[in-house]
């Protein structure tokens, strides 16, 4: 499950996370100093888009897990607590951060999408780095191939099973190196980084839910995730087919 | 608002340190917010400000390292619990 320092036990997901929240903001923090954007304005973005992404992954996580949920021990601490931090959706994560960022440019008149063009690359890079932390603990585990674990509380261990999270964790870093070369061999011209980070993950995502063992609700055939990566994906293509119309309207009437 | 981010990022480091549980992580990113809204509005006096955004980006990290297990699996809250 972890590590210790002294007498600490250091969770491996916790980990992963905090350094993958720390390689995020650097690599926000130089995309920022590259475009000439405000340091601060992207701190708070960035904080609230974080914020919010623990509150979605969370309600996302209660919703689809609800039959495994005791209403009835809500109000122990001790079990309140291990909901609070065990169990996150990604998916909801990803909402809640856009739902964050739209109160940001319509509440705190924040210029969000430049941030978000420049930016995208850190939410593949924290997923990415979760996504180690996952493997080591053995969550959302599927075979048959490579992996063994020999002392795992979630997955079955000593049987070889397909590295489901480090084959995500690989995708999303990447996704996080092309969206790099992409914002910063188009310095000038105009990005449109949350469009392509949908277009490349949601795939993979869908792909990849076949090989999870994740209980998490089904229904139709498809996983929640596969559900949320459909319409994701679709979304994006609207939004882009949308936004070339648009330009080139523009381009006409000028 | 440099004020009450220093506050809060301190409140944020001594809860991941002493128990707290993801309060602490929630402190630190208000705190986080405070901190930055302060330095924007006055870049000249950002002492204070600067001070509370680093003890709060301090209390966020470590209470992310400590305290986030990864439990994913609906399965694992009857492990936790």
């Amino acid at each position: 499950m972890g590590f210790y320092v002294g007498s600490f036990l250091i969770p491996y997901y916790g980990f992963f996370i905090a350094l993958g929240v720390c390689m995020a903001a650097l690599c926000g923090y130089v995309q920022v100093k590259l475009f000439h954007l405000d340091v601060n304005d992207f701190t708070i973005i960035a904080s609230l888009v974080g914020l919010g992404g623990v509150v979605g992954a969370k309600l996302l996580y209660l919703i689809v897990s609800w039959r495994q949920i005791d209403v009835s021990r809500l109000l122990e601490w001790e079990y309140l607590n291990s909901i609070m931090v065990g169990g996150f959706v990604f998916y909801g994560g990803l909402m809640g951060g856009l739902l964050s960022l739209l109160l940001c440019a319509r509440i705190g008149k924040l210029p969000v999408l430049r941030y978000v063009h420049v930016c995208m690359p850190c939410i593949p890079i924290v997923h990415g780095f979760g996504r180690i932390g996952c493997s080591l603990v053995g969550c959302c585990y599927e075979g048959p191939l490579a992996q063994v674990y020999e002392n795992s509380l979630f997955a079955p261990n000593h049987v070889p099973l397909f590295p489901v999270q480090r084959t995500e964790a690989l995708a999303n870093l990447m996704i996080a190196a092309i969206l790099l070369f992409y914002i910063d061999t188009r310095r000038t011209r105009k990005k449109n980084s949350l469009c392509i980070y949908l277009l490349l993950y949601t795939p993979v995502r869908f792909a990849l839910e076949y090989f999870r063992n994740d209980s998490r609700g089904a229904f139709g055939g498809f996983s929640t995730s596969q559900w949320i990566s459909l319409g994701l994906f679709f979304a994006a293509i609207l939004y882009w087919l949308s936004s070339r119309a648009r330009e080139r309207k523009t381009g006409r009437d000028s | 608002m440099g004020v009450a981010s220093l506050v809060l990022g301190i409140i944020s480091i001594v809860l991941s340190l002493f128990g707290g549980t993801w309060v602490s992580a929630l402190i630190g990113i208000v705190g986080i917010v405070l901190g930055a809204l302060a330095k924007k509005a006055n870049p000249e006096n950002s002492g204070m400000a600067t001070a509370g955004m680093v003890c709060s980006i301090i209390g966020t990290v470590l209470s992310l390292l400590v305290f986030i297990a990864c439990v994913a699996c609906a399965a694992s809250v009857g492990a936790l619990s």
